[in-house]
């Protein structure tokens, strides 16, 4: 407990409550007693809310200690890496500042599964809203709208942290190297996106917001709900995680493979995270340009997107804005944004399948391949997220025309699954169960694709349900499944212990047929005119039983999560230790002790061979050298 | 080799069976769509046909080798060595690169054709204002100086051309059963001088946007409604508006002040759907807390004051 309440954890967020809560104080007196402010309706002083929670991050940064280091060297200091628990128990370097990449991947892991249980609590609690017409326990609209908003954007920031966990835990270990290139810049991505999620959290609280996790403008610069500031600071703020350990990742993958190992010898999984990698440090940029200038409008009077057409406002020199130009800056990121999320996922679909096949995988180069494909196209659709916008023909077209090109990469990476699975000899613990789910579930999201990117369909299709269920089948194929399948896969890596096989395949049989159902039938129902973002449908609909079932199936998927919450907690302390290769895999993770040792390999491991020559007498990938003189 | 060709006969005659039967389960019922109730909404439903049939065939070629591998080439009890090493196909992979390439020209011109089809313009179109606000619409009839505040009334057959602005936020008009959906662009948030539907003053040419437009041709007598589709605050799930065709008869009648609405209940199709509407009114909506909107009334602007 003493540790815990020392640990850079609590001491950050004591440090941002309190110097948001001082910060907030001192502008609100300074603003009534200099600027004659008033207390307004809703009580909080907006401005004062900004400014606050800015140097509220600084405050948590800096109470901490991720940024000590920084400061120390630009002092003139050269301080050194810390490895290990420094005297104190071991549990205590995931709750502090630690520059270990498998550390930090952990931190990650449990943030994404803290973040992922409050966004879906968030979940069930709207579906259980919307199990029938009528407006049951919620009060009102915007209750009901801040719920489905916080859903979003809370969720992205769970499968973001998700993503962190697998690119930083797997990235390095997989290319052999000893850690990630920038340790302290790693350590930072994680703890800025913590106190971003609290940011996130608070706007639940402090007014709510109603603009969904888009946040259109000129919506999200007119709402009274002020919670609005805080999605857009959150949301801008995690950014920087983003963007920092994107690039960490591609000069990681660039200068630290072990030796032997050409581009075209890394695992498949490393192919994946770096064209991600590049997409997340390219494209967050352009999203953080947007929710500034939404928060700029609402704080400091700028406009940029309301249309002022009064000739009398233009001639007196008031700059009309375009609330257009938001949607472009913001899917120009939010698109990629997506196959940030996918592509470790199906990076992840194609790392395993290969050791539960007993195959090679089929057509490396071109799977390889296709991720950058995929990460290419995906810069050059974002405007089919606006086909029914006043976006003039002549530029929706081609974006229509670009998404359809989508298909080829993904059909790509199908077709070569199926090849691998082939005369495959298939084993089927838990993760290779949730491979083979989430290539079901990412068929579901990849076959209700193309039908959104031809206008004409579009047109009925937009915003309804049928987005919804798309949506949620791309992103649970694409990385919640595939996310699991590896906390399975690498859990024995990662602890030394074994997961329990029972409880894992019942987590599989409720939570993926759970979600055909929910996502299936979201499909139907927007086919059938039921809008997204709404709080109540009306019985005129005539979907009432499917909208029951579609509840049944969320409370489900709820129950799954938690069975195999507690799969892994009781696991871990099992004292019967796993198998050295539980897997018969060829990855060189496998050569080293589980838990991995703090710099993962006894000595530098030396690619001699191809990855995935399962099947082909006598041929190695990897080897550890014995070190000399041992 | 032989073995082989036994597994790819056994696939290549499951495809087609799996094809038809999706193609059939999605087109006549999961993913039917509500009654086609404008010219566009045909023309739309033919890209939906094809995309029905799309969806179907590209789920069986994936889901029966997949399925077909899972149990035919599972691991056999006792069994642990490795699959056979088949590593690379080359001309399997450029097949399969480049034959989507041509499914996806193909759908994409068709898919150009098809929005040039659904927003050409008919040569005799009456025009009507729609001002979308939160959480209402609002229809201004230009050439019979009419506002009606809780319904669009159109006549059959009759294409009608709507200019659609919005006062406060972005909105969108969307009648599933008409399929288009265009999303309503605000002009100024502050000048309320500016919402044409409050009069007859309306010109668009001053300003620096035109208004959103949307065509369709209403080719089914019946009731149906406007839903706003996106996410626009509060009570955006009830941003809704009634939307009445009728015969050309009944539509002359409406605008002489004759007939009243809600109309003859015979209108009222028995499909779940669009046309459900009044049934749904009747039946259960009170009971279910969901309250329908007052019957439209249509009143001179000149009366509003
Ligand atoms: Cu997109
Ligand atoms: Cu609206």
């Amino acid at each position: 407990m003493k540790y815990f309440l020392t640990s850079a954890l609590v001491r950050g967020l004591v440090g941002q409550i309190v110097t948001t809560w001082l910060s907030y104080s001192l502008i609100r007196s300074f603003r009534m007693t200099v600027e004659g402010w008033t207390v307004p309706e809703v009580g909080l002083d907006e401005p004062a809310v900004v400014l606050a929670c800015i140097i509220g991050l600084f405050g948590f940064l800096l109470s901490c200690g991720v940024v000590t280091d920084w400061l120390k060297m630009m002092a003139g200091h050269k301080p050194h890496l810390k490895h290990g628990a420094q005297g104190r128990p071991g549990w205590t370097r995931y709750v502090n500042i630690d520059v270990n990449h498998k550390v930090i991947g952990i931190q990650y892991g449990l943030n994404s599964i803290f973040i992922l249980l409050i966004g879906g609590l968030l979940a069930i609690l709207f579906r259980l809203e919307l199990a029938m017409p009528g407006l049951q326990f919620l009060q009102s609209g915007d209750q009901y709208n801040t719920l489905f908003s916080a859903h979003g954007i809370i969720m992205i920031a769970a499968i973001f942290a998700g993503v962190g966990a697998m690119t930083n835990y797997l990235g390095p270990v997989l290319i052999g190297a000893s850690d990630m290139a920038f340790p302290r810049l790693n350590a930072f991505s994680y703890w800025v996106g913590v106190p971003s999620a609290v940011i996130l959290l608070a706007g639940i609280f402090l007014g709510g917001w109603d603009t969904g996790w888009v946040g259109y403008p000129t919506h999200s610069t007119t709402t009274k709900m002020i919670g609005v500031q805080m999605f857009l600071l959150g949301f801008y703020l995690n950014g920087f995680s983003s963007i920092a350990s994107g690039l960490n990742m591609v000069v990681t993958a660039v200068y630290m493979r072990a030796k032997g190992m050409s581009y075209f010898r890394m695992p498949i999984f490393v192919w994946a995270a770096v064209a991600a990698s590049i997409l997340q440090a390219t494209t967050t940029q352009t999203v953080g340009v947007a929710l500034t200038m939404v928060v700029a409008q609402r704080t400091l009077g700028m406009n940029f997107f309301t249309p002022i057409l009064d000739p009398e406002l233009l001639a007196a020199g008031v700059p009309a804005g375009d609330p257009i130009l938001f949607q472009h800056i913001f899917w120009f990121y939010s698109h990629p944004a997506v196959y940030v999320w996918i592509l470790p996922g199906l990076g992840i679909i194609s790392e395993l399948l290969p050791v539960f096949t007993r195959k090679p995988l089929f057509g490396y180069k071109w799977i390889a391949l296709s991720s950058v494909g995929i990460a290419l196209v995906g810069m050059l659709v974002w405007a089919h997220h606006m086909l029914t916008s006043s976006m003039p023909p002549t530029w929706k077209i081609p974006f229509m025309l670009s998404t359809l090109l989508v298909a080829v990469p993904t059909g790509v990476k199908f077709f070569s699954w199926l090849a691998t699975i082939w005369e495959g000899k298939m084993r089927f613990p838990t993760p290779m169960l949730f491979v083979l789910g989430s290539i079901s579930v990412f068929l579901l999201g990849g076959l209700s694709g193309p039908i959104l990117g031809t206008i004409g369909t579009d047109m009925h299709l937009h915003d309804t349900y049928f987005v919804v269920g798309h949506f949620h089948a791309t992103v649970f194929g694409g990385f919640v499944f595939p996310f699991f399948a590896a906390i399975y896969y690498w859990f024995p890596k990662m602890t030394g212990k074994m997961y329990d096989e029972l409880l894992g395949k019942i987590h599989f049989w409720i939570m993926v047929p759970g979600f055909w159902v929910m996502s299936l039938l979201q499909m139907r129902v927007g086919v059938l005119g039921m809008r997204r973002r709404i709080a109540d449908y009306g019985p005129d609909l005539g979907i009432q039983v499917e909208q029951a079932l579609i509840t049944v199936a969320t409370l489900a998927i709820g129950w799954s999560v938690l069975i195999m919450i507690y799969n892994l907690v009781s696991s871990v302390r099992k004292t019967e230790l796993a198998p050295e290769n539980p897997w018969e895999s060829r990855s060189p993770e496998f050569l080293a002790p589980s838990p991995l040792p703090e710099f993962n390999y006894l000595a530098p491991i030396e690619v001699v061979g191809e990855p995935y020559d399962y099947g082909l007498e006598g041929a190695t990938y990897a080897v550890v050298p014995t070190p000399a003189g041992d | 080799m032989s073995k082989n060709a036994k597994h790819f006969s056994i696939v290549g005659i499951l495809i087609p069976i799996v094809t038809a039967i999706v193609y059939y389960t999605i087109s006549t019922f999961f993913f039917e769509l509500p009654e086609a109730a404008s010219a566009e909404a045909s023309i739309i439903d033919d890209l939906f046909n094809g995309h029905y049939i799309l969806i179907a065939f590209l789920f069986a070629i994936v889901v029966v080798p997949l399925v077909y591998s899972i149990s035919v080439f599972r691991q056999e009890e006792g069994d642990e060595t490795d699959a056979p090493h088949i590593h690379e196909n080359t001309t399997l992979e450029i097949a399969w690169t480049v034959l989507p390439i041509f499914l996806v020209i193909g759908f994409g011109i068709w898919g150009v054709t098809n929005y040039n089809a659904v927003i050409a313009s008919e040569p005799d179109e009456i025009t009507i204002y729609v001002q979308g606000y939160k959480w209402d619409w609002t229809f201004y009839y230009p050439d019979h100086d009419y506002k009606s505040d809780q319904a669009l009334v159109l006549q059959e057959d009759v294409p009608v051309l709507l200019e659609m602005q919005s006062s406060d936020v972005i909105h969108a008009f969307w009648v599933p059963g008409f399929r288009v959906k265009q999303d309503v662009y605000p002009y100024d948030t502050e000048n309320q001088a500016l919402n044409f539907a409050s009069g007859p003053d309306y010109d668009p040419e001053p300003y620096h946007f035109k208004p959103q437009v949307m065509r369709f041709t209403p080719v089914k007598e019946g009731v149906y409604r406007v839903r706003c589709a996106e996410i626009c605050g509060t009570s955006h799930y009830s941003m809704l508006a009634n939307v009445f065709v009728l015969s050309p008869s009944n539509y002359q009648a409406w605008l002489a002040g004759d007939y009243l609405l809600p109309p003859d209940p015979n209108l009222v199709n028995s499909q779940p759907g669009e046309g459900y509407y009044l049934d749904a009114l009747n039946d259960f909506t009170i009971e279910n807390g969901f309250t329908p909107p007052p019957p439209p009334e249509l009143a001179p602007v000149e009366d509003e004051g």
